[in-house]
């Protein structure tokens, strides 16, 4: 497989070099026409998906354990959070929480620009494709890996359960497309982030400490120590490495945002909060199918732009966040996974964004205002510009950059640990491999970077999303498969082997 | 334990740090609808957050309201004139609205005024200057002398205590019949009545007042209103932060001088700007706020366009049209090699280029096709090539079969003038800049040019002598039976040249503001979070695309030969509407994988060994 997947991850950091705008131009076409055909199925998936995760926690199947049944978790319950918070989200919510609401709420369709209710929708909109969605996203291919590494012992390829539970001449070719699928959305996937992390750093960089914006050569220099600090725990063993930057970071991010919530005006955010949580549960249903059918253009680009792409991005990160997740959860129980991965990271973006986003929309309405200006601009900045507005200007900029740096370095690390189990045997890849793919995605970021067209890379995270849909879709089935199968027998609720 | 102990501290920590930085929140009252109000309370505001407050302007419906709001304690402070705050906060006869006098009666209440900010705007009585003239009024007094005298005030005016119409009635002895009396908010609204013979009489603000409107300020030979100096009034609310705001306001008193606030109000009521860019650009002008401050720090308009080639006084005029599109960013004028190819690049959110820049021309004339960079987007004005025959010529001769220059090769100018002598079938013999082929004429080293009509070449032509310019221009439409198909035939309406005032036919070509082209990107980098870092090259939001359009004086659209963004509007409905074989064959292909996942669900697992 390593030998497909590497190939096809070069070819296309070459095209993307040779020819950034073809290869954007080739993918955004192709990606383009999926959103106009197949909206409405994603949209009718993802939420299905939310349904199905609901009805195994509640259901009887809750009780199961992913593991055997006397078996403990790994991780204690808060490092667990932390590992797969981080891993999933870190960096996108450091970038967009400002940004996002700020954006809708100048933007969105619905209520007029600008206005308190513009406000107020800004919040629900964010919270939708920052929520249960996306986590129902990770967590259901997360639960189907789990369930079958841990109770059927099938190892955490995406195409190894369809091995394990189907039959037929096909299964073994699907298979292996699964399995290249993952590894080259993998790559491509985090290696994008890489570079637009890089890029957000070197703008917090130039607020900071007014370096060019647009230095290649500070790109490389970030890039550079970037490299240097996965390095460290890309050698260590998982517990250690990633546990240890995980909790250091969310550690910094709680603080960062206690910090704003109580300097900030503490008492307009606190009430953003419950506000935005109720109008998220109440607009929920509604949310969940809502394709704008019977509106103009305009609305339905908005839409293909910001939601459809959204679920497009965690779908094409599901193969890493689920396989890691997965990795990180033995010895839950099916209920106690699906809350904490889709309940309670929910909860969390929700008093994220309404800090981050609250203090953005109250700048913008009540306070220095230019937030929406800054935000159109360059949406990277808004944080580190934003922040400037507060006490202690110069280390909450400098805190929010190794914040960035830090999640930077932990989705890396979590994403080689991933490649590197994908493409070896065992459920603990070597260091050499995590190594190896540390540097990949290392070089792959750089192509990136160089070729300094972030829409080629954009275009194609979720060109790799669309056939690994079809995946995710079988990856479910094959769960509601055996564990219909499992549970016929009496040993099955007890524990697996 | 430890652990747990010290994330205890941390947040304990964090907690007083954060809460002893809390910033104060001051609500400032302002009278809604009364600019001078609005800007006064906005620029205390502004004031007020760059020393770290958090302040928030309130309206009020008028005086009386915002006034007891002051007093009950539901606004922190109202900015106002020292004489309105006197009458109205002590209720005592109207007399001495200096600011002492003031703070002293307003004390005993919990209330104070800051120091003056600078400037006064008193009531004033206007009367249009013809109809003052013919009813001898010159003074308030005068009124007494008007029957049925109708009256404009601002609203709640007429009851509002001390210095109120119906005090000033009781004062002069007037006799004003309430019916007679019309309440109209915006002093647009009474300076329109007031001109349009709707009222005989409008109550205003003195800095409205413009000395070119043909208007007589009444006398107020009594004395009836006091001084109105521009001042802060700080309610029984702001008490506890009565220090800081006295001192974060330092910088306004005594600041704002009478000529900048009546330039700020023009802007506010005569251009449409919105009071928070008047009062920032206030505050600036003043030296109170820095340009580059967080507030004032707004994303620049970058234009390319190239360097070489004069483009004033289009230049000029498409800075006129992004400053009234975007009247909150600055616009800067960046010069390149190729303004399109800096759109593509990131380095420019807009090019000033020429239609010709959208093809693909060569210096020698040859067409090698369409730049795909950049889509029009507004018309901003044409220029025109000129043939310019030397006086040697005679009427018969071929004009371009002589010696011939024209603009120089890697100019706009220079490489449709090179094309359409490819399509004519010439070559030009020498290529310089419009001055020096105008000399060359002159100097009869050149037969024929075909020139560009920037300001150098006009002011070449212009600077001949009239009985002797030793040239002539000549219709280039006539000279050349084929031209390119991006220059438009059109007409001057008198030659250039002196002496020469007959109309001249020639081409012309557009210069154009254009954005970045979509070159088929659809779907995910449009908006939404794939547009997360390079905003620069993507295209331009329809809805501002149409805002520059709109901005435009000229009705001239751009040329239908180039992609523009009503195109791109068009385009995408079309693409929209019509599903293509694509999208069908993945709706049935989606379908059936969906169909197939359902039965797989509902088969029985093969049993496991």
């Amino acid at each position: 497989m390593l030998l497909v997947a590497l190939p096809m991850c070069a070819g296309v950091a070459a095209w993307g070099l040779g020819d950034p705008a073809g290869l954007a131009d080739w993918a955004g076409n192709v990606t383009g026409a999926a959103f106009r055909a197949l909206d409405w199925l994603y949209m009718l998936v993802v939420t299905g998906l939310l349904v199905l995760a609901a009805w195994l926690a509640i259901g009887r199947y809750g009780r199961i354990k992913l593991g055997r049944a006397d078996e403990q978790p790994e991780f204690s319950r808060g490092s667990w959070l932390s590992m797969l918070f981080a891993a999933g989200m870190g960096v996108g919510l450091l970038f967009w929480g400002v940004a996002e609401p700020v954006l809708h709420f100048e933007g969105a369709p619905g209520p007029a620009p600008g206005s308190r209710e513009a406000a107020r929708q800004a919040l629900t909109l964010t919270l939708f494709h920052w929520g249960f969605h996306a986590w129902a996203i990770y967590g259901m291919v997360a639960l189907a890996l789990a369930y079958f590494a841990f109770r059927r012992g099938s190892g955490y390829h995406p195409g190894a359960m369809l091995h394990e539970e189907l039959s037929g001449w096909w299964v073994g070719t699907v298979a292996y497309i699964a399995n290249v699928t993952a590894v080259v959305a993998i790559a491509l996937g985090v290696a994008g982030s890489i570079a637009m992390g890089v890029f957000q750093l070197q703008r917090g960089l130039f607020v900071f400490a007014a370096v060019d914006p647009s230095s290649l050569t500070v790109s490389a220099w970030i890039l550079a120590a970037l490299v240097a600090a996965y390095c460290v725990p890309l050698v260590m063993p998982l517990d250690k490495g990633v546990k240890w930057l995980s909790n250091a970071n969310m550690i910094l991010a709680l603080a960062v945002m206690l910090f704003l919530l109580l300097a900030g005006p503490t008492a307009f955010l606190m009430r953003g909060f419950v506000t935005a949580f109720g109008d998220y549960m109440n607009e929920l249903a509604k949310m969940s199918f809502q394709l704008f059918t019977f509106h103009d253009r305009e609305v339905a680009g908005w839409f293909q732009g910001w939601t459809l792409t959204y679920f497009f991005w965690w779908i094409a990160w599901a193969p890493f966040v689920g396989v890691f997740i997965a990795r990180i959860s033995r010895g839950r129980t099916i209920r106690e996974f699906i809350v904490g991965v889709i309940l309670v990271p929910t909860l969390f973006s929700i008093l994220w964004f309404a800090v981050f986003g609250g203090f953005g929309l109250y700048e913008e309405m009540y306070g220095l205002g230019g937030v929406v200006t800054m935000v159109h601009h360059d949406v990277s900045i808004a944080l580190f510009t934003l922040l400037e507005r507060l006490p202690f200007a110069s280390a909450l900029n400098a805190a929010a950059m190794v914040l960035a740096f830090v999640f930077l370095v932990t989705s890396v690390v979590s994403a080689a640990f991933v490649l590197g189990l994908l493409s070896g045997p065992g459920s603990n890849p070597s260091w050499h491999s995590k190594l190896a793919w540390g540097f990949v995605l290392a070089a792959l970021g750089a192509a990136m970077i160089v070729a300094g067209n972030i829409q080629a890379v954009r275009a194609l995270s979720v060109l790799g999303a669309l056939p690994f849909a079809a995946v995710m879709v079988l990856q479910v089935v094959v769960l509601l498969r055996a564990l219909r199968a499992d549970t016929a027998a009496p040993r099955d609720v007890e524990g697996g082997p | 334990m430890i652990r747990r102990a010290g994330l205890l501290l941390l947040v304990l920590w964090l907690g007083t740090v954060a809460g002893c930085t809390q910033r104060p929140g001051l609500l400032i009252g302002y009278l809604s609808g009364q600019p001078d109000s609005t800007l006064m309370a906005e620029l205390v505001a502004e004031t007020l957050r760059q020393s770290g407050a958090r302040a928030l302007t309130v309206g009020c419906p008028d005086l009386v309201n915002c006034g007891r709001r002051l007093q009950a304690g539901d606004i922190d402070m109202l900015p106002d004139y020292s004489g309105s705050a006197r009458v109205f906060f002590s209720t005592s006869a109207v007399g001495d609205g200096s600011l002492d006098v003031v703070r002293q009666t307003l004390t005993p209440a919990g209330m104070t005024v800051t120091p003056g900010l600078g400037f006064r705007a008193p009531y004033v009585l206007l009367m249009e200057a013809e109809k003052a003239l013919e009813k001898d009024v010159s003074a308030i007094e005068d009124l007494s002398r008007l029957e049925n005298a109708r009256f404009s005030v601002p609203a709640g005016y007429m009851r509002q205590p001390g210095d109120g119409l119906l005090a000033l009635a009781r004062r002069y002895g007037l006799d004003i019949r309430t019916d007679a009396v019309t309440e109209a908010t915006s002093p647009s609204d009474r300076m329109a009545a007031l001109l349009s013979g709707g009222t005989d009489v409008a109550v205003m603000r003195l800095p409205y007042v413009r000395s070119d409107m043909g208007l007589t300020v009444l006398a107020d030979g009594l004395g009836f209103y006091p001084r109105y100096e521009a001042t802060v009034v700080l309610g029984p609310r702001a008490s506890p932060h009565r220090g800081f705001v006295e001192s974060a306001l330092e910088p306004l008193y005594g600041s704002l001088n009478p000529e900048e606030v009546e330039r700020a109000l023009h802007e506010i009521v005569i251009e449409g700007y919105d009071v928070e860019t008047a009062a920032r650009r206030l505050l600036v002008a003043e030296g109170i706020l820095a340009a580059d401050s967080p507030t004032m720090r707004r994303p620049e308009m970058v234009v390319a366009h190239t360097g070489v080639e004069s483009l004033n006084p289009l230049s000029g005029q498409a800075n006129l049209v992004l400053r009234r599109a975007y009247p909150e960013r600055p616009v800067r004028m960046l010069s390149v090699a190729s303004p399109l190819e800096a759109l593509e690049q990131g380095w420019a959110d807009l090019a000033l280029v020429h239609t010709s820049d959208f093809f693909q021309l060569t210096p020698e004339g040859l067409f090698l096709g369409r730049v795909q960079h950049g889509e029009a987007i507004a018309a901003i004005g044409r220029r025109h090539f000129l043939l310019l025959l030397g006086g040697q010529a005679s009427a018969s001769d071929d004009p371009l079969a002589g010696r011939l220059g024209t603009p120089p090769g890697w100019t706009a100018g220079g490489k449709v003038a090179a094309r359409m002598l490819v399509l004519a079938g010439y070559l030009p013999d020498v290529r310089s800049n419009g001055p020096d082929l105008v000399r060359a004429l002159r100097n009869r080293e050149l037969d024929a040019a075909i020139v560009l009509l920037n300001t150098d070449t006009r002011e070449a032509l212009q600077a001949l002598p009239r009985d002797a310019p030793m040239l002539r221009a000549a219709s280039l439409t006539e000279v050349l039976a084929r031209a390119p198909f991006f220059v438009n035939e059109s007409r001057l309406a008198s030659s250039p040249v002196p002496g020469e005032d007959e109309p001249v036919d020639t081409y012309s070509m557009q210069v154009l503001l254009a954005g970045p082209a979509p070159q088929g990107r659809m779907g995910p980098v449009h908006g939404g979070p794939a547009s997360a870092i390079a905003t620069r090259n993507l295209p331009v939001p329809l809805r501002e695309a149409e805002a520059i359009a709109a901005a435009v004086e000229s009705p001239e659209l751009p040329d239908p030969v180039l992609p523009s963004f009503r195109n791109r509007q068009a385009a995408d409905h079309a693409r929209l509407t019509e599903s293509s074989w694509l999208e069908t064959l993945l709706i049935v292909a989606g379908i059936a994988f969906m169909a197939w996942a359902g039965w797989l669900v509902a088969q029985p697992s093969a049993p496991r060994p």
